[in-house]
C-alpha cells in the first residue's frame, strides 16, 4: 500500500467523524439556532489556527449495547487555536453525539486539553452543550465530571478560565462552569440547573419551565452565575474575543499593551456628575470619560447593578474598574454586589492587572433580608479582596463615601496606593441628616421648632465635614484633584506604580469568608 | 401633545418622549435620613417582608408527601408527641411541635404533596393543665433519640 492510499484512506476516516452526529441531528440542532460544535470552535478561533486533537477517540462503553454504537469523536471537539493571535486552549461538546453526554473517553479528552493548557499556560475556553452524564458509563462518567472539577480548581488563578454554556448544562455538569473565571450565556439557548424543571414538578409539584429555572436571563440577572449575556452565538463570540484581548495568557504575563488612545470628547467629566450627592448618575460614563478610546468592557451588566464591574484600558494598559453605580440602589454595598466586586477585584489580582476604584456610595444597605441573607459575611469579602490585592490599587472618591462603604471602598486603610478626591467628595461615618440627628440630638428635640433646628444643625455638619479636606488633613487622601484631569492623574499614578513590588506572608493560602 | 400651527390650520402633533434607558421611573431611597433619587433593583423591590417566626403554626421546612398523620384535632400534644410523617428526598421525616398545645386544626390529609412553607397544621392555647408526661429523664431520653434518628424537628426557624 502506498502512502498516497494511506494517506486517502486517512482523510476518509476523519472525513466521517467530522461530520459528527449526522444530518439530520445537526439539522436539529440548527434550527433551534445552535451552530454545529465544530463550527463553534472554528468562529472563536483565528483563521485557519485550530488544531484538533484526539480525533479518532472512541468510547469506553461496554455495556446495554453501547459497545456496538459509533461515537465520533466521542461527543467533544478538543484542541488549541488562537484568538487575536493569543493562544488558547479549547474544548467543545457536540450535541449531535449522544446527546454530548459524558463518557469516561469524553472526560478524558477534556481532562487532556485542561492539563494541556495548564502545561503551556494559555487560557482555556469550554464550550458546554451536553444532556449531561452518560448514564450507560455508570460511575465512570461521574469520575469523569470530578475529574474535570479538580483540573479547573488546579487551573484556577493560574490560568484565565472561560465557559460558554451553548445548549443544557444541567446537574453536576454545572460545576465545572461555576468554578471558572467567565460564564457566558446565550439568550434561548443557554440551560443551566442542578435539578430539572421534570424532577422539581415530580417530586415537589412546582411547575416550570426551562428558561424560567435556568435561562440565560436568569443567570445573568438573578442568580449572577453568569458573566456574560448576548443575544446570539455570534454576538456571544465576539464578546469571548474581546475578553481575551483583556486579559494576560496566564499569571505570570501581564495582559498585551495596546496602542494608547484618547477618550472621546463626547464624555465630559465634569459634567456627568451632579454635585448634589443625592442626584443620580451613570457611573459607566465616568469610566468612559477616563478610559482610553472611551471603551468599557462590563461585567455582569444586569447582576446586582449597584455596583459597575469591567475592564478598560489606559495608556493601552488592561485596567478592572469597580464602581459603585448611584443610579441604582444610590450604590449601596450589598449581598450580591459585594460578592460580584470581591470576585472581580481577586481575578485582577491573581492576573496581574491594576485596579482603579471610583467611589460613590452612601454605606451598606439596611435591612431585615440583608441582616439575614448575611450580608456581614458577603460584605467582608470585598474588605478581604481589597486588602489582600497586590496590584496597584487607585481610588478616586467622587461624591460620597460613608461609614464602612468607604472603608470597603479600597481606602487608604486597606493599603490603597493612591487614594484622589474630588473636591465633591464627603468622606464621613454618615450623611449629614443622619450624623446631625446623632450629634445634636438633644439641641434639636429641646429647641422651640425642632425642624428649623434640625437644618440649621445639617447645614452646620454639611459645611464642616461634607468635603475631603477633613481627611486629607489626617493623609487619608492623598490629593484632592480638579475632576476634568482626572485621566491625567490616574495616568501618572499608574506609571508610578508600575514597579510595585509587596511581599506577601508566606503561607499556604488565606481563608477569605465565602 | 403639542399643538402646531401650519398653514392655515391648526393640528396637534403627538411627540413620544425619547425612550430613557430605563423605564422604570427614578425612586427615593431613604438612607439613614437621607433621600437617594435613584432606580431600584428588581431584587430589592421583590423583597419579602419578615414575618416573626410563630410556634403555633407548623410549615412544611421541605416540599414532600405526607405520610401519616398521627393526631386528631382537638387532641393535646407537646414536642415529644411525632405529629405527622413527611416523606421527603427519600427519607421519612418524623414532625415535632416545638411547644406544647391543642391542635386546632389539621390542613393535610394522608397521601398530599405539600410545598416548602405551605401551612400543615395549627396548634391552639396550650390547656392549663398538660398531658401527664411520663418519666422526665426517660422521656428526654427518647427525644434526643428520636431527634438523632429522625433529624427533623419544627424549631424556631429563621431562615425562612
Amino acid at each position: 500500500m502506498s502512502i498516497k492510499r494511506k494517506t486517502r484512506e486517512l482523510m476518509e476516516r476523519r472525513e466521517q467523524i467530522l461530520q459528527g452526529g449526522g444530518e439530520s441531528a445537526i439539522k436539529k440542532q440548527q434550527e433551534m439556532g445552535k451552530m454545529p460544535a465544530r463550527d463553534r470552535v472554528i468562529s472563536i478561533l483565528d483563521e485557519n489556527s485550530f488544531q484538533e486533537y484526539d480525533l479518532f477517540a472512541q468510547h469506553e462503553g461496554r455495556d446495554f449495547d453501547m459497545d456496538k454504537k459509533e461515537l465520533p469523536g466521542d461527543g467533544v471537539i478538543t484542541g488549541t487555536g488562537k484568538i487575536y493571535g493569543s493562544p488558547v486552549c479549547i474544548f467543545a461538546q457536540d450535541f449531535t453525539v449522544a446527546g454530548g453526554s459524558l463518557g469516561l473517553m469524553h472526560a478524558r479528552k477534556i481532562t487532556k486539553i485542561m492539563d494541556h493548557a495548564l502545561k503551556l499556560k494559555v487560557p482555556l475556553i469550554g464550550i458546554n452543550d451536553s444532556g449531561g452524564a452518560r448514564v450507560q458509563e455508570g460511575v465512570n462518567s461521574l469520575a469523569g465530571y470530578g475529574e474535570i472539577f479538580y483540573r479547573n480548581t488546579q487551573a484556577s488563578g493560574v490560568i484565565p478560565q472561560i465557559s460558554v454554556i451553548l445548549g443544557p448544562c444541567a446537574g453536576g455538569a454545572v460545576y465545572s462552569p461555576a468554578l471558572t473565571d467567565f460564564v457566558f450565556v446565550v439568550d434561548k439557548i443557554s440551560k443551566m440547573f442542578i435539578t430539572g424543571p421534570e424532577v422539581i414538578k415530580t417530586v415537589l409539584g412546582e411547575e416550570i419551565s426551562m428558561e424560567e429555572l435556568g435561562g440565560a436571563q436568569v443567570h445573568s440577572t438573578i442568580t449572577g452565575n453568569a458573566h456574560f449575556y448576548a443575544a446570539s452565538e455570534t454576538e456571544c463570540f465576539e464578546q469571548i474575543k474581546n475578553l481575551i484581548s483583556y486579559i494576560p495568557w496566564n499569571n505570570n504575563l501581564k495582559p498585551r499593551k495596546l496602542r494608547p488612545r484618547s477618550p472621546k470628547n463626547a464624555y465630559k467629566i465634569d459634567t456627568i456628575v451632579p454635585v448634589d450627592p443625592k442626584q443620580p448618575y451613570d457611573v459607566r460614563n465616568v469610566i468612559r470619560a477616563i478610559a482610553d478610546s472611551s471603551e468599557f468592557f462590563e461585567i455582569q451588566e444586569q447582576f446586582a447593578q449597584n455596583i459597575v464591574i469591567g475592564y478598560g484600558r489606559m495608556n493601552g494598559q488592561t485596567i478592572g474598574f469597580v464602581a459603585n453605580q448611584p443610579m441604582y440602589m444610590a450604590g449601596v454595598l450589598d449581598v450580591d454586589s459585594s460578592d460580584k466586586a470581591a470576585r472581580f477585584i481577586r481575578f485582577c489580582d491573581a492576573f496581574n492587572i491594576p485596579l482603579i476604584t471610583l467611589v460613590d456610595l452612601p454605606g451598606y444597605l439596611p435591612g431585615v433580608d440583608q441582616e439575614h441573607a448575611g450580608v456581614i459575611r458577603h460584605g467582608a469579602k470585598v474588605l478581604y479582596a481589597y486588602s489582600e490585592a497586590t496590584v496597584p490599587r487607585i481610588t478616586v472618591i467622587l461624591r460620597k463615601a460613608y461609614g464602612g462603604g468607604y472603608i470597603a471602598m479600597n481606602s487608604r486603610h486597606l493599603n490603597a496606593d493612591i487614594v484622589f478626591a474630588w473636591p465633591s467628595a464627603e468622606i464621613a461615618v454618615m450623611g449629614p441628616e443622619g450624623a446631625a440627628n446623632i450629634i445634636f440630638r438633644k439641641e434639636i428635640t429641646s429647641a422651640e421648632d425642632p425642624e428649623k433646628m434640625r437644618k440649621q444643625k445639617i447645614k452646620e455638619y454639611k459645611d464642616k465635614f461634607a468635603n475631603p479636606y477633613v481627611a486629607a488633613a489626617k493623609g487619608y487622601v492623598d490629593a484632592v484633584i480638579e475632576p476634568e484631569n482626572t485621566r491625567d492623574y490616574l495616568l501618572h499614578a499608574l506609571e508610578v506604580l508600575e514597579t510595585k513590588d509587596v511581599p506577601r506572608p508566606l503561607r499556604k493560602h488565606g481563608c477569605i469568608p465565602l | 401633545m403639542y399643538p402646531v400651527v401650519s398653514d392655515c390650520s391648526k393640528f396637534y402633533l403627538f411627540l413620544q418622549e425619547p425612550m430613557k434607558q430605563n423605564e422604570t421611573p427614578l425612586a427615593e431611597l431613604n438612607f439613614e435620613g437621607s433621600k437617594y433619587k435613584t432606580l431600584i433593583t428588581k431584587k430589592f423591590q421583590s423583597r419579602k417582608a419578615y414575618i416573626p417566626d410563630d410556634p403555633n403554626k407548623i410549615n412544611a421546612q421541605i416540599p414532600g408527601t405526607i405520610l401519616k398523620i398521627m393526631v386528631k384535632e382537638g387532641q393535646q400534644i407537646n414536642p415529644s408527641k411525632c405529629l405527622f410523617i413527611l416523606e421527603a428526598m427519600k427519607m421519612k421525616n418524623r414532625v415535632f411541635a416545638s411547644i406544647s398545645g391543642t391542635i386546632k386544626k389539621i390542613y393535610i390529609t394522608e397521601g398530599q404533596i405539600v410545598t416548602k412553607n405551605q401551612l400543615l397544621l395549627e396548634l391552639g392555647k396550650p390547656e392549663l393543665k398538660p398531658i401527664p408526661e411520663p418519666d422526665q429523664t426517660n422521656q428526654e431520653a427518647t427525644k434526643e433519640r428520636k431527634t438523632r434518628r429522625f433529624g427533623k424537628r419544627n424549631r424556631a426557624k429563621s431562615d425562612q
